[in-house]
């Protein structure tokens, strides 16, 4: 507990901004859910053959899970992508569905001779709809929005995987760091955001649902109505961000968070201009998409990844090769490939010092003599990617006791540590290696690819601003798969922020 | 100047099922005409084509001498008051505000409007200090069905449509309110229809009585001459509505 109010303390300028962001993202997707929503549900209720299928296709909207709904949008032009725009169009469609289905059920329930005696009154379409039906739907319609900005509250922090920001930022950080302190710091605001909200919005609803004057009703939207005002605008000063920065992304796990505070923080440094973190990006897919499409300007990719998850080439093992094959696909798509920073990131066959002490093992040749007696576990990556498993049992003559475990990656180490397993593959840079005393066996039949860290830019941004090639060339070669060890294990096991790692890496650079 | 002329109405879709048929009847002006008939004869439908909610097929419906299909239909509606038997209060608004939604409309400067409803008020007999603030659900089935009159009253229309105004209500109170009607429409002389489907509350409150069947008018006349008809449809519902000679005691209405 203390560890989480000291972390809120540390953070508190960074907690008040994702705060910020995440109500701008609930606030405006929610408003324009409102705009077209109700007049959608107005339009809908006037023709009862539409109803049914408007609240069809808005039920079927709501069943996709949201993350899938943003990875559906990614291609998407205008709306699609990364970033603000793309999380808002997500949170606008799940925001419609309750809106529309309570506007058409809050119509739809006025009373038939309501309506007649204020058509036979004398009252025009319109002063029906505003006189009559809106303010006898209006409780409803509250309730619909009441459930939308819940809903939104929650989907909000799935947009911190596009690089929206908001409170899922702490949530995804914490879960690649398996922090819970982390996870709480972001969920703990989230769920009082989403209470309040829920609160306010009831209070409203109640509000109109009793009797009175119309100047009361009056007030209370007008104060409803301004709180939203405050919230939006508060947001938005505090979401503001300026439209010339360099925008440097990353992928969502630690390694990645250090290098794009190490690649944001260089090129802050070098060149003074303003630089814009969208760290924290869903994986690979999505860094590579927000790169094409402009939304990032620079992020760290490893070169075996590129290769075959990005190029789809099958995997090679030359790692100059590697890298000039890589380099020239990004060219043809306008990216440019800087030099690589110095370490490999490649698979890690670990199995724990102690036994590799006792044993005399450091090649993977040397294993495979003793794994007979051994049980191995492998994350599911490792044991579906053609550079994975299969490949490697192949090249080693590798046989276990019983057929690999499947586990967690980050678990894996723990569970080797613990004796769970005799072997596993990990990340060669994972801080959990010196953490844990495991040893990296040498991969002497050069069987893995190469995954070279290497920052890659748009070529109009490197064009625009030659000083952010020769900042970023500055790196090259100058982090160590050590060094990257060290990070790793600073933000993992010791919870240090990647921004500080970062920094203290760069005054530390400076200085050797 | 006629009040509302039907003449050789049709209305209904197509064919056998016609739910006006040839249908004409002259209201005076300042006249109560009660219609009664057994369910389906096209009662409310002939009340719903005076202010235009339905336009005749065939032939027309005069209002003040103008066909309702030449009437702009939000002015025709303002002129003709209408009281159903569900009311149709408006649940969020006060009594007040319900008797002033017609002035509104018209925009009426806010102190000629609540003079109005409070005039109106004392009119249908609830104590404006009373019931002016209530809510529609704060109210007695009669209280709400003279609120309804008030509100169809508001803006003076010429013209005032009655539905079952008072089927929804118990004897006793049914009876207050017949009266209470008759008292009023002696003082405003409006052009009324009432359709009912009551024969006893038609001869106490009709001047004159049709008698609808099948979406035609088959009896037309004063009140009083009704228990002379010899029609053999007019005979049955005449005599519907008499207590059984012997047993008087159980009949109420």
């Amino acid at each position: 507990m203390t560890k989480l109010f000291r972390f809120w303390l540390d953070h508190r300028q960074e907690l008040a901004i994702l705060f910020g962001e995440h109500i701008f993202l609930v606030a405006v997707s929610t408003l324009i859910a409102v705009a077209v929503g109700v007049p959608l549900g107005i339009f809908a209720s006037r023709r009862a053959r539409l109803a049914a299928p408007f609240v069809g296709i808005a039920n079927i909207v709501q069943t996709i899970p949201s993350l899938a709904m943003f990875g559906f949008l990614l291609p998407v032009p205008l709306i699609g992508g990364v970033g603000a725009r793309a999380a808002l169009a997500v949170l606008v469609l799940y925001g419609l569905l309750p809106i529309v289905r309570s506007t058409i059920v809050g119509i739809g329930g006025i009373d038939k001779s309501i309506r007649e005696a204020a058509v036979a009154m004398g009252m025009t379409a319109r002063e029906l709809l505003l006189r009559i039906e809106l303010p006898l739907a209006m409780p409803a319609i509250v309730a619909g929005i009441r459930v939308a900005a819940v809903v939104g509250v929650g989907s909000a922090t799935i947009a911190a995987a596009i690089g929206a920001g908001g409170l899922g930022q702490y949530i995804y950080r914490g879960l690649s760091m398996v922090d819970s302190t982390v996870i709480l710091a972001g969920a703990i605001p989230a769920a009082l955001l989403a209470l309040i909200v829920d609160g306010g919005l009831l209070w409203l609803e109640r509000h109109l649902s009793a009797r009175r004057r119309p100047r009361s009703h009056r007030v209370a939207l007008a104060a409803a109505a301004s709180l939203l005002l405050v919230a939006v605008v508060g947001s938005v000063v505090a979401a503001a961000r300026s439209s010339n920065a360099i925008v440097v992304g990353s992928k969502n796990f630690t390694e990645q968070l250090i290098l794009g505070e190490i690649v944001a923080q260089t090129i802050e440094r070098e060149t003074g201009l303003p630089v814009q973190r969208r760290l924290n990006l869903g994986g690979t897919l999505i860094c590579d998409r927000a790169l094409l499409s402009g939304d990032i300007d620079v992020y760290v990719e490893y070169t075996g990844t590129a290769l075959t998850a990005i190029f789809h080439q099958p995997p090679a093992n030359d790692a100059d090769a590697v890298t000039a094959s890589v380099r020239d696909l990004y060219a043809r798509s306008g990216r440019t490939l800087l030099p690589p920073l110095g370490f490999d990131n490649t698979f890690a066959i670990l199995v724990r010092g102690a036994d590799a002490r006792a044993r005399g093992l450091r090649t993977i040749d040397d294993a495979a003599r003793v794994t007979p007696q051994w049980r191995a576990g492998f994350g599911f990556e490792f044991l579906e990617r053609p550079d994975g498993y299969t490949g490697l049992a192949k090249a080693y003559g590798l046989q276990f006791r019983s057929p690999p475990q499947v586990m967690d990656l980050t678990l894996s180490y723990r569970a080797l540590a613990a004796g769970q397993v005799d072997l596993i593959a990990g990340d060669a840079t994972a801080g959990l290696i010196k953490g844990l005393d495991l040893l990296q066996l040498e991969d002497n039949r050069r069987y893995f690819p190469p995954y070279e860290a290497v920052p890659v830019a748009r070529a109009s941004m490197l064009l625009r601003y030659p000083q952010v090639r020769r900042a970023l060339e500055k790196l090259a070669g100058r982090i160590t798969a050590a060094d990257m060890q060290r990070m790793n294990y600073a933000a993992d096991a010791q919870h240090e922020n990647p921004g500080d790692i970062a920094k203290a890496f760069l005054v530390h650079l400076g200085q050797r | 100047m006629s009040g509302v002329e039907f003449s050789r109405v049709s209305f209904g879709h197509g064919g056998a099922a016609r739910i006006l048929d040839d249908f004409s009847l002259a209201v005076e002006a300042g006249e109560v005409l009660a219609l009664v008939g057994p369910s389906g004869a096209g009662k409310t439908t002939a009340l719903k084509l005076v202010n235009r909610l339905l336009l005749p097929d065939a032939g027309d419906v005069r209002v003040q001498d103008r066909a309702t299909s030449e009437w702009d239909p939000i002015r025709l509606r303002r002129s003709v008051g209408y009281v159903i038997q569900e009311i149709g209060l408006f649940p969020h608004m006060t009594v007040a505000d319900n008797i002033a939604v017609v002035p509104r409309l018209e925009r009426w400067p806010e102190g000629r409007v609540s003079s109005r409803v409070h005039e109106l008020l004392g009119l249908v007999g609830l104590d404006p200090d009373t019931y002016a603030g209530r809510w529609p659900d704060e109210l007695s089935g009669g209280q709400r069905q003279r609120v309804g009159v008030a509100r169809a009253l508001a803006v003076d229309p010429p013209v005032l449509l009655l539905d079952e105004p008072f089927g929804a209500l118990d004897p006793v109170t049914r009876r207050q309110l017949q009266e209470e009607f008759r008292r009023i429409q002696s003082r405003l002389r409006k052009t009324v229809i009432l359709v009912t489907h009551d024969m006893a509350e038609a001869m106490i409150l009709g001047d004159r009585i049709g008698v609808m069947d099948g979406g035609r008018l088959v009896w037309c006349g004063a009140s009083r001459s009704i228990l002379e008809s010899s029609d053999p449809r007019v005979r049955q519902l005449v005599e519907a509505a008499m207590p059984p000679p012997i047993s008087g005691q159980t009949g109420s209405a």
